[in-house]
């Protein structure tokens, strides 16, 4: 048994919890009902706890305490820890034992991840006395259950806070492009899924991965700074794509797409950007002498007619027009 | 005289150098820590070794800074107690603000320390360095945090996104023994409508319906043009037939004018 002395000595005095905070009045007679803080000093001889790395625990603000003592039946009891970090459900970490248990029996239990890909919130152990006496305490009422802030706060010593010390997964998500719209009075474009502003492409990645360089992209790796760098450099990489990217897998151009861009709109091949030169939006066209120019508005059409009508004309001219 | 047989924890260890090791001096020689100045300590770095030490006291008017030291560096935690002290538990943040530890003491105990003046106290590891069971050992995960050029750490559950024409994604592949393997892929290939995405207030932005050809309608014969590949059309005279040909295309600031050269009759 390891350092029973320690565990003697714990089992007369508050430790493991804070001098205070529990063994305060506590009543003679050995069936008599306790409340949390009366909380006898046999009943437990050690505890420590891991707070994990998604636990939230900040040990400046946060505690760890005996929540709940409980007699199941069937000679079975729990002892329920909490943390006051503000968490729905709360932070719970449950130690089971039963009545033939030997004194300063050790249990390590580790807190359920609630999502897939997550860490276990937090971890930790219980050293328990005599569970004997912790059943005569509970002869006439089935629990013991903590009522105030101040009662059965764990030695801060007790706990190693690990939060925010680890990535445990990556995951991948792109922004929406930019998507086309259309002009008042036209449809708008529609594609076979629900724009969204980000698009998760995979979440949990774990273990260890790898990164490439894609289109356009160097990826550097400085060991002395501990540094990866991306630079955005033209035709590193790959190079330059020879067709758009997709954001998720399954995207797609909008529906009735012929040129297959997937944010819709045209290539630049597929519109007048500029005649001779001169960009729009509005580009003039005015008509010198000789010319006469008529747009015909209802069907789009514009007449140029070199009329030279006022023009000087000769009989004979090799100018030609 | 009545003894207490079961002293609580921390009183037991206030008369003792824990948690130094008592081969430390807790003085160098400019100022000392009294014993129970701390009565408990719990370190556990993430990117800590081993042989924790108090390496340095910063005392400034409204706070003073204790740091940790190891093994291998002068400055890895730091503990920050304001004044007036009111909290016994210093929490210790490595230099990016994660948790490494706790000194635990009491308010009066560390005022003792704000009784040195201010100033910058240094410490040898022989004159202050923790017992070998405040120091936890701590789990190598592989990559504690991301942390940017902007001095932010990410851990936890990291989300990397790709906005503004950078795209990512995944993809598995194999070792040389088969095994699969996911491979994150950065991709740069720009936002082709960025310049609408710009557009403040948002619907300053008016899309258009462009024109995509040039119908030329020469009596019965009839031709679409398109533009070139960066989208621009040429409108030319024919000088095919005379070297000087009169009939001129030529742009302006304000637009494209089409004329004939020549003059206009005198009346």
């Amino acid at each position: 048994m390891p350092r029973p002395d320690f565990f003697n000595d714990n089992i007369n005095r508050s430790f493991p919890f804070r001098v205070g905070t529990v063994g305060i009045n506590v009543p003679d007679v050995a069936t008599d009902a306790v409340t949390m803080l009366q909380l006898p000093d046999q009943f437990i001889a050690d505890c420590g706890f891991i707070m994990g790395p998604e636990s939230g625990f900040d040990e400046s603000l946060h505690h760890v305490f005996l929540y709940e003592i409980t007699a199941l039946g069937g000679g079975l009891i729990t002892f329920e820890f909490r943390s006051d970090v503000d968490r729905t459900p709360p932070l719970s970490l449950t130690f089971t034992r039963t009545l033939e248990d030997p004194l300063y029996t050790t249990e390590f239990v580790e807190a359920e991840p609630e999502f897939e890909c997550d860490e276990p919130p937090w971890s930790g152990y219980l050293v328990t006395g005599d569970m004997l006496k912790v059943a005569d305490r509970l002869f006439s009422v089935s629990y013991i259950r903590r009522s105030a802030d101040t009662q059965t706060i764990v030695e801060p010593a007790l706990i190693q806070n690990l939060n925010e010390n680890q990535v445990v997964s990556l995951n991948l998500a792109n922004a929406d492009r930019t998507r086309a719209t259309t002009p008042e009075d036209c449809p708008d474009y529609a594609w076979s899924f629900t724009p969204q502003p980000i698009y998760v492409y995979r979440k949990c990645l774990q273990g260890d991965l790898r990164l490439r360089a894609g289109y356009n992209v160097s990826i550097s790796q400085n060991t002395l700074s501990n540094t990866i760098q991306f630079s955005a450099i033209l035709r590193a990489g790959l190079g330059e794509p020879c067709e758009e990217v997709k954001l998720f897998p399954e995207e797609t151009p909008p529906i009735g797409s012929t040129n297959g861009l997937l944010e819709g709109d045209f290539y630049c091949n597929e519109v007048l950007r500029s005649i001779n030169g001169v960009q729009g939006p509005a580009l003039t066209i005015f008509a010198g002498s000789g010319v006469t120019i008529t747009p015909d508005f209802g069907y789009g059409i514009i007449i140029v007619d070199v009329d030279l009508a006022d023009l000087s004309l000769c009989t004979y001219s090799a100018v030609s027009v | 005289m009545s003894e207490i047989r079961f002293a609580e924890f921390l009183p037991s260890l206030e008369n003792t150098p824990y948690p130094f090791t008592p081969a430390s001096s807790l003085s160098n020689g400019q100022v000392a820590f009294l014993e129970g100045t701390f009565l408990d300590a719990h370190i556990y770095a993430i990117e800590g070794t081993n042989r924790y030490y108090i390496s340095k006291v910063e005392v400034t008017s409204s706070q003073f800074n204790i740091i940790i030291g190891d093994a291998t560096t002068a400055s890895r935690l730091t503990g920050t107690i304001s004044l007036p002290i009111e909290d016994s538990v210093v929490r210790l943040v490595d230099n990016t603000g994660r948790s490494g530890g706790v000194l635990v003491s009491e308010p009066s105990r560390l005022a003792l320390m704000a009784a040195w003046g201010v100033g910058t106290y240094t410490f040898e590891r022989t004159q202050a360095e923790f017992c070998v069971t405040c120091q936890m050992p701590v789990p190598d995960p592989g990559v504690t945090s991301f942390r940017l050029e902007s001095g932010n750490v990410f851990s936890g559950q990291v989300w990397w996104v790709g906005e503004d024409g950078v795209v990512l994604s995944v993809e598995t592949a194999t070792d040389k023994q088969g095994d699969p393997y996911d491979v994150v892929r950065v991709d740069v290939v720009g936002d082709p409508l960025f310049l609408q995405r710009l557009c403040f207030p948002r619907d300053l932005f008016k899309p258009i319906l462009p024109i995509r050809k040039i119908r030329v309608v020469n009596g019965s014969n009839i031709q679409d043009c398109t533009p070139d590949e960066q989208g621009n059309f040429s409108l030319q005279m024919n000088d095919a037939l005379a070297a000087d040909a009169a009939l001129r295309v030529r742009t302006t600031t304000e637009g494209i004018v089409i004329e004939v050269a020549g003059s206009t009759p005198t009346i």
